[in-house]
This record gives structure tokens, C-alpha cells and sequence, in this order.
């Protein structure tokens, strides 16, 4: 992911949180968590509102129905008053009607809102990633981020989508329902309420167990997305070493890890839900007996009996489809507190308020001041230790070093990946920090050894160092990096899609496009970090003209292991455990007969045997 | 099932029982009897309905397991090729949302399916026995519900659209994470915020034409069940004051008929959702459906321990109808013979090795290890006796000492630690603090890059193939590592066949043969001496490198001579 962006301190790291596969209890009280629900709906809370008043009306006309057919029992049969029954028919027929239209506009309402909820949270989990800084992605692995911010939101739309309105109209029936009751027998309604406290305390226990559960359902998938994120970019090893058996069992496990998660949670819902209509049971029961006993005391209507029945069936009826309901809704809040939990990661470079613009008054010119400037992966173990470095405007500075000795974790921090623990880095004489970081990076122009290329053709790859670039200039900025020749050889030239689906190109390709997008930036600062490496040596003097240009009039920090690359730089720094161990220009350096002389050697004596052959041959 | 709505339909006939039997005799022991009796049934079919639940669950899942494992499989064995074509993202997507769409129908769209069903056949069976007019007063209604299950077929290809969105959001959100340091770079979160949010506002528009359709659909079925109920009502009351029903018939009938269509207002839910869990099982099984490109042929033997002889016979290689890649490549590699492939970058070097272990298969010709096609042995035989290390050195987030292992799980710690100081890992293995035990990070990316390439050559020596493929890329470290590394792969390269990918004229110079490519064919080949008369291309490739060699040298003698005077 990061590769040369971490350093020997991340290294240290112990393990968990890669795989987030350690169970976790609820940690968001649900009040909390459904407070900061409401919010993310925003201006549709209104709309949601409304819905859930349409609901209630509904929900209010539903206890008509029943009333007349008490009627229809103890009145009209006993009269025979046939000619009543049409008048009924229409009248119930025209209150179904009407609960269709408004149960129509409360659901076209209520998806409105849910859809903007679950648009809005996953609009805003991504865009908040997106202010995260390396530190994040050093920790939270790729299957564990693609796995909140795809199967979180889904489920959270799935239950904002059926579950809401369900509950709404659930709920309500059930208050309403509750009130007719009491109209129609007080004593026999006080007997079903006693039942109210068991129901909300049973469901209030399932939905935590619940809760849990579903809280380990989605930390198993992000274990399986996990394991498929790395299979599947690492298959070439997997395929090449026969080994996908193994992988395989590896796949195979996090799945069955996520299978004995969905059953747990299967197993709690199967057992609950019937459990809590065991309550509704027992109290009909009660109603029953205690209301036939009062019917042949004549203390109560058959009539009255029959509809006191009638209701108390509607009034249980919703309480199967809360208890499904219920179970997506406990899946979505534990959903959605991992989707919250990112939310409320802080990155740790943040542009402070008022932060200016580089280009503010005049443009930057690039000088850049690395005072006393410390930095650490883990607290304690510091990285960089006290560095200080001048380079003006237009000048090269090399950094040179052992693996793991801070080169890029130092140049790590002149676009703000990471922020100094201790003393500053300014550019232009203000502390990168007062910077706005789009001014800033703006301004930077980076090339990594590891190039990435986006799933787009060419030309839109080398754009992406400018936006509004027209075709002319990202040709011309392939031109000087050397690239042009090779794209137009390509059948559909700057049109060929690259990427990770794209047509293959080799790695000093590849390092020839970031070069044409760094030169298409035209930035004032530019780090190149190892961006000679790991080519051959017609390609490597190629990147090497068109990098001797570019670098012209900019201030450039350069890591490299060839020492040819860094001859001609204003400053070497050899860097050695996070300091700056000895520092001047190529000539000074070698002359002093110390550390750089030493890498000096070593590079020569690889090459020695050659050189002793030319000299024989 | 059927047990199941027979208990469901007691306790209602026990609550008739009570009205039409107990209340008129005033028999307060059987009042007490039936409620019991009703107690007890609806207690029992709770404790069924459990019991089922349950069981639905645990074969919906066990199916979507084995799909889940299943697809990952069919993945696996897919060719290079098919993962040049397709995304990393989109492929996650397949594995898992897609899945979850049919996992969703599986556990809770299928048991309620099957419950309807059931609890409508059975119910109607009784209704009919109970009274055959009123029970068809009360079908009147069933065409319309039918009629309104028709609307959702529009639901299908709105599905389509947003699963192919969704794989898009991962693919997203893959690439940022893969390229997060570039994006920050360029600053260019806006951008892919708007990637993000294009595939995201898609998805919201589909949703919402979904829920349109839901919003007629749902309260459209209960509207439907109710004027059912309506119309039983007043026909039965008709039916009472005849006296050709009793009311508590009637009453016991309305309540059944309620119970019938509970269920039916899920069906609309039902249907959507076996909807889009056929869209997104088009997904899964369009995957599935992919033929295997490099695929083992029927009966194919394990290829026997070889010597190490790598032949290759008028091959070509294309993509597809793409420009072929190489054409008519023929050489013969001797065992134990090292022979060094040479080129401009993107001249077919890559390609070529990319056929040995079938990474690919030939457009045409042959590939023969020890004169045996490649294709005609198992994949693994063929594989376990090739040694790669790669120029992209990738690790898996695991141990050092796993990762070492990989190529032989079965390797004891002496071997992974001896094969580690050959290749000069030991030392800065164990000055981790977790020494052998310390997690490598997403792609190795907790070590540096000239420790992941020490850790993939121990990785390959632990193999111990008779076959080398070699992408020599040591630069990317410093100095001294690059050394060490040196010294690693020349204890490597020891006694096997290896074919490198050089950068370096001293890996050249050593070579038993060198292969000159250029698009795609070879130009020439020969050893250093022969070639660098005969070869204007690698003359001049030698010719650079040595320029630059020579500067080096000269410079490092001038500022010596310079210090000594």
C-alpha cells in the first residue's frame, strides 16, 4: 500500500486492527447513536416527520374497520337491518382507499429520506477518509475500509428502506390499538397492558444481544474482504509458489469465521422472536378466560368479547413483524456505529482555521527550512531526530542513506502526509502548518517509486498532475519525460487504458508517466523519491535527461541510491538513524573521507568487475 | 411446514370453541379447557416456529458459504490474464456484495416465501371446508395482488444498475487506498470524491425508482387483503341473518382469512428482493460461467522431478486479437545454464518468463520443461519445482517466517532461518523486535524494500527449485543492502536453471547466454563476448551502462588522487 512510506518505526507495530476480527462490545449508547442518525438526515427530518404523521393517520383510520364490525354484530344482525350493509360496504372500502393513498405518500416520503441518509453517510464516511492522513491507512486495512463503506451502508439502507416505516406503522398500530381497548373494556385492556412491561423488556434484551452479534457479523466480513483484497492482488505469488490451496483455506476460514457469526446471530433471532410472542399468548389467554367468565356472569357482551378479540389479534399482529424489523434495525445501528467509528477518527493533519494560501500575495517560490524538525510512527521512537535543512528556492538537495535510515519519512513531511512532532518545516518562511493544503500541494510536484496508475486511459493518468491541462500540454509534458514515443507505440496510444486493468506496461514505463505528471504540475518543490530505481539503464538515463531538466529553476529533494543521480546537487545530506550525519556537495563529501565516501566505495565496487572486464577486454 | 400452519390455525379455532360452545352452555371448566388448549397450541407453534426458523437460517447461509467459497475458487484458478482484465475492486465486489444480495434473499426472502405459501394453501383448504362461497367472496381480490407483483418486474434491471455501482464505490474506494499517497500528492480528493459520488448518486437514483415502485406495490397488497376482509364481512353477515351461517362461523372465518393474507403483504417485499438477488447472481455467476484460460487438461499427470532443461518452440503470444506480444521465440535452455534476458523496457522480457510456469499459455508453439509441454502436466507440479522472485516483491500480511514458508509449509524454523541467512535476512530479522514473528503489513509494506526482496529470495530458496526465474531489480535499495542482496540471489542462482531479467552488465557477463528482445522477438543471442561485436543493440544498452560506470570510477580516482595530493 505504502510501500517506502513507512518507515523501520511502523515495523513495530504489533498486529490487531488489520484484521478487526477481535470481538467488540457496544460502545455507542443507542440514544447517541440514533441522535447522530437524525442528523445525518438533516433537512429531510422534516419530510420524515411529516411521513411518520401521514403513517400515524393511517394507522388511526385502521381502527374503524373493527369498530363497525362490532356494530355490524351487536347491532345490525340482531335488527336486520340489511339495508345498512351497502352503506357499511362503502364506508369501509373508502377508509382502505384512503389508508392506500396515504401509506403511498408516506412510503414515497419515507425512501426519500432513507435513500438521502444513506447517500449522505456514505458520501460523507468517503469524503471523510479522503481528509485522513497516511497515519489511518498505515493502521486500517483495505478490506476492513472498503467493508464499512460498502457493506455498512448497505445495510443500513436496507433497513432504512422496509425497516423505518415498518416500525412506524408497527408502533403506532399498536398504541392506537391499545387505546380502542381500553374504550371497549377497561378491565380486559389492564389486563393486556401488564403484558407491555414483559414485551419491552424482552425486546430491549434480544435487541443488544442482537446488536452484538451483528457487531462481529460485519467485523467477519470485513475479515473475509480482508483476505480476498490481498488474494486477490497477490495471486501472481500465490499462482507462482502453487500455493492456492493455502490460500484458499485462508479464504475459506475468514468465511467460515462471518458463517458461525451469521448462525450465532440466526440463532438468537430464531429463538427471541417466538419467545416474545409467547407473551402476547399467554395474555390472550388471560382474556379469553377472564372474559368468558364475564360474559356468562353478564357482566360483558358477546358482542364486546368478540371485538375485544378481534382487536387484541390486530393488536398483537405487528408485534411478529417488530420482531423482524427489530432484528434489521439492531443490524443497521451496529452498522452504523462502524460507520461512525471512522467518522470519528481524527486525522492528525488538519488545515487550522484561517489557514492561508501559499500563493496569497505573490507566487511561492519554494524555499523550503527544515528547523530541529523530529518525527515519530510510534511515540518514543523517533524517526527523525532533530533535522535541519536549508534549500532555497532552485535548489537540489540529495538525501542519501541506509534503508530505514528517515529519507522519506523526511520528505514524507514537506507535502504534509505526516505532520512534525517537534520543530517546523516551512516553505517561503511560513510554517507549512498556517498552510492551506491544497495551496501547498499545489505547489509540490512528487514522484514515487512505486507508481500508481488509475484505471484510466493514459492521457487522463498524466492529466491527473493538472486538471485543467489541455491534450497539447499533457503531450508535450509526455514528451519531455520521455513517455511520448512509447504511448503512440501503444495501439491506441494515449486513449490505452492503463491501470490495473489496463494494458501492461514495464516499470520504467510506468515511472516515465509519473514523471510526465509531475512535469505537467509544474510545481515549484519536487520530491523524487527513488524515481530512477528498478529500471534499466537506457531508461534510467532517459528519466535521468528528462528529470536534469525539470529540475531546472525548482527545489528539489531527491532520494536515490544511484550516486550518479545525486552528483550534481547543490547539498547532499548522508542521513544515518533519523540525523544528518555528514553534509555538503558531492567534491566536499567525498574528500572528507567519511560515511558518503563509504557508500561511494560499495557503489563502485559492484561495479568493479565491469569495469575490470572492460579494462581487460 | 404443514405441522407448522395447522398449529398456527388452532388456537383460533380453540378461541371459537370458547364463544360458540363454552359461553352459551356457561361451562366454566371448558372455558378453562380451551383456553389452556389455545394456550398450548400457540405455545407449541412458537417453539415450531423456532425450531424452522432456524433450520432456514442455517441453509441459507451454509448455501451462501459454499457459493462465497465456491466463487472464490473459480477466481483462483483464473489466468493472468483474466486478472489484467479485471479490477481488483470490481472482483471484491462479485465476492461480497453481490453475494449479500443473494445471501439476503436466501435467509430472509425464501422463509417467508415458503411460509406464505404454505400458510395460503393450507388456510384456503380450510376456508373452502368451512364455507366454499365465502371463500371465494374472498379470492375476488387475488388477481389485483398479482397484478401489482407484475410492476415489480421493472425492479430487476434497476438492480442491475446499482450492483454494477456498487463495484464501482469498491473499486473507488480500493484505489484510494492503494494510491493514497499519490491522490494527497496531487491533491486530488476532489476527484475522487466526485468518482465516488457519481457511482453513489446512481445508486441512490436506482434505489429511489425502486421504492417508487415499492410505494404503489406494498400498500397496494394490503389495501387489496382488506377490501377481502370487506367483502367477507358483509357477505357473511347477509349469511347470518339467513341462518345459513353461524356467527361464530363467521367470526372464526373473518379471523382466518385475516391470518391468510398477513403474510401476503410480505410478498411484494419477497419478490423484491429475490429480484435483486437474481441481478446480483447474474454478477456471481457470470463470473462462475468464465472459462478457465489456463486450465489443467483431463487427466493431466504431475510433471516428475526434473533435471531443469527449458525449451521453447516457435512460440507467440498475443492477448486476445491484440498485436502479438512475442512472435516465434525459440530457445534452448540447458539445465543448470543461466541465461540472461536483455532489452528496452516493454520489449516482451516480462512475457516470456510469464510462460514458463504458465502464468499464461502460448498463442502457438510450445513451452517444454525437460521436453514435457507445460501444458500437459498439473498446474502445482509444474509450479513447486519454478523459483521466482519477482521484480514487484509482494508479501502477505503475515509473519516473516510465514511468508519465508510460503513456499513450503511444511519447512521446519532451522530450515526457514538457515534459508534466511543465505539470503542475508537473518540479521535484520532478528533485530526486529518480534524478530521472525513480526507482521509484514498489507503487501509487506511494514518492511523496507531491500528487506521484502531478502525475504522473498529466502521465500524462493526455501523451494529449492531446479528452475530460477529471476526480474533482477535490486537498485530500489541502497547501496550495501543491494550488495547483500547480490550475494543472496549468487547463492540462488547456484545449480539451477535460471532465467533473469538483467539490468546489470556484471548479471550479464556471467550468463551462460544472452537473449537480446526487441518487440517481442529475439534479435540476437550469444554470449557477452560474441554479442557485443555482433549486436548493435546491446552494444549500445552495454555502452551506456558502462559510460556510467566509467564516470563513477573516474570521478571516485580524480578526488582520490585529488586527497592524496
Amino acid at each position: 500500500m505504502m510501500r517506502g512510506g513507512v518507515g523501520p518505526g511502523a515495523m513495530m507495530r504489533g498486529g490487531p486492527g488489520v484484521w478487526a476480527t477481535e470481538q467488540r462490545k457496544i460502545t455507542t449508547p443507542l440514544p447517541v447513536l440514533l441522535g447522530r442518525l437524525g442528523e445525518v438526515i438533516g433537512e429531510y427530518r422534516q419530510t420524515l416527520t411529516r411521513a411518520i404523521a401521514t403513517v400515524a393517520v393511517a394507522s388511526a383510520l385502521q381502527m374503524a374497520p373493527p369498530y363497525l364490525t362490532r356494530y355490524v354484530v351487536d347491532d345490525v344482525i340482531p335488527s336486520a337491518s340489511t339495508h345498512l350493509l351497502p352503506l357499511i360496504l362503502v364506508g369501509l372500502i373508502s377508509v382502505h382507499a384512503t389508508r392506500y393513498v396515504l401509506l403511498y405518500l408516506s412510503r414515497v416520503a419515507v425512501s426519500a429520506a432513507a435513500q438521502q441518509l444513506v447517500y449522505g453517510m456514505a458520501r460523507r464516511l468517503f469524503e471523510h477518509i479522503e481528509r485522513l492522513s497516511l497515519r489511518f491507512f498505515e493502521r486500517q486495512g483495505t478490506g476492513d475500509i472498503i467493508s464499512r463503506a460498502t457493506s455498512d451502508i448497505n445495510i443500513l439502507q436496507q433497513a432504512m428502506q422496509g425497516g423505518v416505516i415498518q416500525a412506524a406503522v408497527g408502533l403506532l398500530s399498536m398504541v392506537s390499538y391499545a387505546l380502542v381497548l381500553l374504550v371497549l373494556d377497561w378491565q380486559l385492556a389492564l389486563l393486556v397492558y401488564a403484558s407491555v412491561p414483559l414485551l419491552v423488556f424482552a425486546s430491549e434484551v434480544t435487541s443488544d444481544m442482537l446488536r452484538t452479534r451483528y457487531i462481529r457479523v460485519q467485523e467477519r466480513m470485513s475479515g473475509v474482504n480482508a483476505v480476498l483484497a490481498e488474494n486477490i492482488t497477490g495471486v501472481r505469488v500465490a499462482k507462482a509458489f502453487a500455493r492456492e490451496g493455502e490460500q484458499s483455506a485462508r479464504f475459506v476460514g475468514r468465511n467460515r469465521e462471518n458463517l458461525d457469526a451469521n448462525l450465532s446471530t440466526a440463532m438468537v433471532q430464531a429463538i427471541s422472536g417466538p419467545l416474545i410472542q409467547q407473551i402476547g399468548v399467554l395474555s390472550t389467554g388471560l382474556v379469553l378466560w377472564v372474559g368468558a367468565g364475564r360474559v356468562v356472569d353478564g357482566t360483558l357482551t358477546i358482542g364486546t368479547l368478540i371485538t375485544f378479540m378481534a382487536y387484541l389479534v390486530t393488536f398483537y399482529a405487528p408485534i411478529e413483524d417488530l420482531i423482524r424489523v427489530n432484528a434489521t434495525i439492531q443490524q443497521a445501528l451496529a452498522s452504523s456505529e462502524r460507520v461512525f467509528e471512522f467518522l470519528d477518527e481524527r486525522s492528525d493533519v488538519t488545515e487550522r482555521p484561517g489557514a492561508i494560501d501559499l500563493d496569497g500575495q505573490r507566487y511561492a517560490r519554494g524555499d523550503v527550512r527544515l528547523e530541529d524538525v523530529w518525527f515519530s510512527y510510534v511515540p518514543g521512537k523517533p524517526v527523525l531526530r532533530g533535522v535541519s535543512i536549508d534549500a532555497p528556492a532552485g535548489s537540489v538537495v540529495a538525501l542519501v542513506g541506509q534503508t530505514g535510515s528517515g529519507k522519506t519519512s523526511l520528505v514524507n513531511l514537506i507535502p504534509r502526509f505526516y505532520d512534525v512532532e517537534h520543530g517546523r518545516l516551512t516553505v517561503d518562511g511560513r510554517d507549512v502548518r498556517d498552510l492551506t493544503l491544497e495551496s501547498l500541494r499545489r505547489n509540490i510536484g512528487v514522484v514515487l517509486q512505486e507508481t500508481f496508475l488509475f484505471a484510466v486511459p493514459i492521457r487522463e493518468n498524466i492529466r491527473y498532475g493538472r486538471l485543467g491541462a489541455t491534450d497539447a500540454e499533457v503531450e508535450a509534458a509526455a514528451r519531455e519525460a520521455h513517455a511520448h514515443d512509447f504511448i503512440m507505440s501503444l495501439p491506441r496510444g494515449y486513449e490505452s487504458m492503463v491501470g490495473e486493468a489496463g494494458v501492461m506496461l514495464s516499470r520504467g514505463q510506468r515511472q516515465r508517466l509519473s514523471l510526465a505528471r509531475a512535469i505537467l504540475r509544474d510545481p515549484r518543490i519536487l520530491v523524487l523519491d527513488e524515481a530512477t530505481s528498478d529500471v534499466d539503464t537506457e531508461t534510467e538515463i532517459l528519466i535521468q535527461r528528462a528529470l536534469d531538466r525539470v529540475m531546472r529553476g525548482r527545489t528539489t529533494f531527491v532520494i536515490a541510491h544511484r550516486l550518479s543521480t545525486i552528483r550534481g546537487a547543490d547539498l547532499i545530506c548522508v542521513m544515518h538513524d533519523g540525523e544528518i550525519v555528514e553534509r555538503g556537495t558531492h567534491e566536499g563529501l567525498l574528500a572528507r573521507n567519511g560515511r558518503y565516501r563509504e557508500l561511494y566505495r560499495i557503489q563502485f565496487q559492484g561495479t568493479d568487475t565491469v569495469v575490470g572486464a572492460i579494462a581487460a577486454g | 411446514m404443514v405441522a407448522g400452519t395447522g398449529l398456527r390455525m388452532a388456537p383460533v379455532w380453540f378461541t371459537k370453541e370458547v364463544i360458540d360452545t363454552a359461553i352459551p352452555r356457561a361451562d366454566a371448566a371448558l372455558v378453562i379447557l380451551y383456553v389452556v388448549l389455545f394456550v398450548g397450541s400457540a405455545f407449541a407453534f412458537n417453539a415450531f416456529q423456532a425450531v424452522e426458523t432456524y433450520a432456514q437460517q442455517f441453509v441459507g447461509q451454509r448455501v451462501i458459504y459454499d457459493l462465497r467459497n465456491a466463487l472464490y475458487a473459480h477466481l483462483q484458478s483464473q489466468s493472468m490474464s483474466f486478472y489484467d482484465a479485471n479490477q481488483t475492486g470490481q472482483l471484491m465486489s462479485r465476492v461480497t456484495n453481490d453475494v449479500s444480495q443473494v445471501q439476503f434473499f436466501l435467509t430472509q426472502g425464501v422463509s417467508r416465501l415458503v411460509s406464505t405459501v404454505a400458510t395460503v394453501v393450507i388456510y384456503l383448504a380450510f376456508l373452502i371446508m368451512l364455507d366454499i362461497q365465502l371463500t371465494a367472496v374472498t379470492l375476488v381480490v387475488a388477481p389485483g395482488i398479482w397484478l401489482l407483483q407484475d410492476r415489480l418486474k421493472a425492479v430487476m434491471p434497476l438492480m442491475r444498475v446499482m450492483q454494477k455501482r456498487m463495484a464501482d464505490l469498491n473499486v473507488v474506494i480500493q484505489e484510494y487506498v492503494a494510491g493514497v499517497k499519490m491522490i494527497q500528492a496531487f491533491g486530488r480528493e476532489p476527484y475522487e470524491a466526485r468518482r465516488f459520488d457519481e457511482a453513489n448518486t446512481d445508486i441512490r437514483s436506482a434505489r429511489m425508482q425502486q421504492q417508487q415502485l415499492m410505494a404503489v406495490v406494498m400498500p397496494g397488497q394490503e389495501f387489496f387483503t382488506n377490501v377481502s376482509l370487506v367483502l367477507v364481512l358483509v357477505v357473511g353477515v347477509y349469511r347470518v341473518m339467513d341462518g345459513t351461517m353461524t356467527l361464530g362461523t363467521l367470526v372464526a372465518f373473518q379471523a382466518y382469512v385475516l391470518t391468510m393474507w398477513m403474510p401476503v403483504r410480505w410478498i411484494g417485499m419477497i419478490n423484491q428482493m429475490a429480484q435483486q438477488a437474481m441481478a446480483a447472481g447474474e454478477r456471481v455467476f457470470e463470473i462462475l460461467d468464465t472459462p478457465l484460460e489456463v486450465a489443467e487438461r483431463p487427466g493431466a499427470r504431475p510433471l516428475p522431478s526434473i533435471v531443469g532443461r527449458i525449451t521453447l518452440e516457435n512460440v507467440s503470444f498475443a492477448y486476445g486479437n491484440e498485436r502479438p506480444l512475442l512472435s516465434d521465440i525459440s530457445v534452448d535452455i540447458l539445465p543448470g545454464q543461466t541465461v540472461a534476458l536483455v532489452g528496452p523496457s516493454g520489449s516482451g522480457k516480462t512475457t516470456i518468463v510469464n510462460l514458463i510456469p504458465r502464468f499464461y499459455d502460448v498463442t502457438s508453439g510450445r513451452v517444454l520443461l525437460d521436453g514435457v509441454d507445460v501444458r500437459e502436466v498439473t498446474l502445482s507440479s509444474l509450479r513447486s519445482q519454478i523459483g521466482f522472485v519477482l521484480q514487484e516483491t509482494f508479501l502477505f500480511n503475515m509473519t516473516i517466517r510465514e511468508n519465508i514458508r510460503y513456499g513450503r509449509s511444511n519447512a521446519s524454523d532451522e530450515d526457514v532461518e538457515r534459508v534466511a541467512r543465505h539470503a542475508r535476512a537473518h540479521d535484520f530479522i532478528i533485530d526486529l523486535p518480534d524478530g521472525y514473528d513480526t507482521l509484514c503489513g498489507e503487501r509487506g509494506a511494514r518492511l523496507s524494500g531491500g528487506q521484502r526482496q531478502r525475504v522473498a529470495i529466502a521465500r524462493a530458496l526455501l523451494v529449492d527449485p531446479k528452475i530460477l526465474i529471476l526480474d533482477e531489480a535490486t537498485s530500489s535499495v541502497d547501496t550495501r543492502t543491494d550488495h547483500l542482496i547480490q550475494q543472496a540471489l549468487d547463492v540462488l542462482m547456484q545449480n539451477r536453471t535460471t532465467l533473469v531479467i538483467a539490468h546489470r552488465i556484471a548479471t550479464v557477463q556471467r550468463a551462460n547466454q544472452i537473449l537480446v528482445i526487441s518487440n517481442g522477438r529475439i534479435a540476437d543471442h550469444g554470449t557477452h563476448a560474441e554479442l557485443l561485436h555482433r549486436s548493435g543493440l546491446y552494444a549500445g544498452l552495454y555502452e551506456i551502462q558502462v559510460q556510467a560506470t566509467e564516470a563513477a570510477r573516474e570521478e571516485l580516482m580524480g578526488t582520490v588522487g585529488a586527497a592524496v595530493t
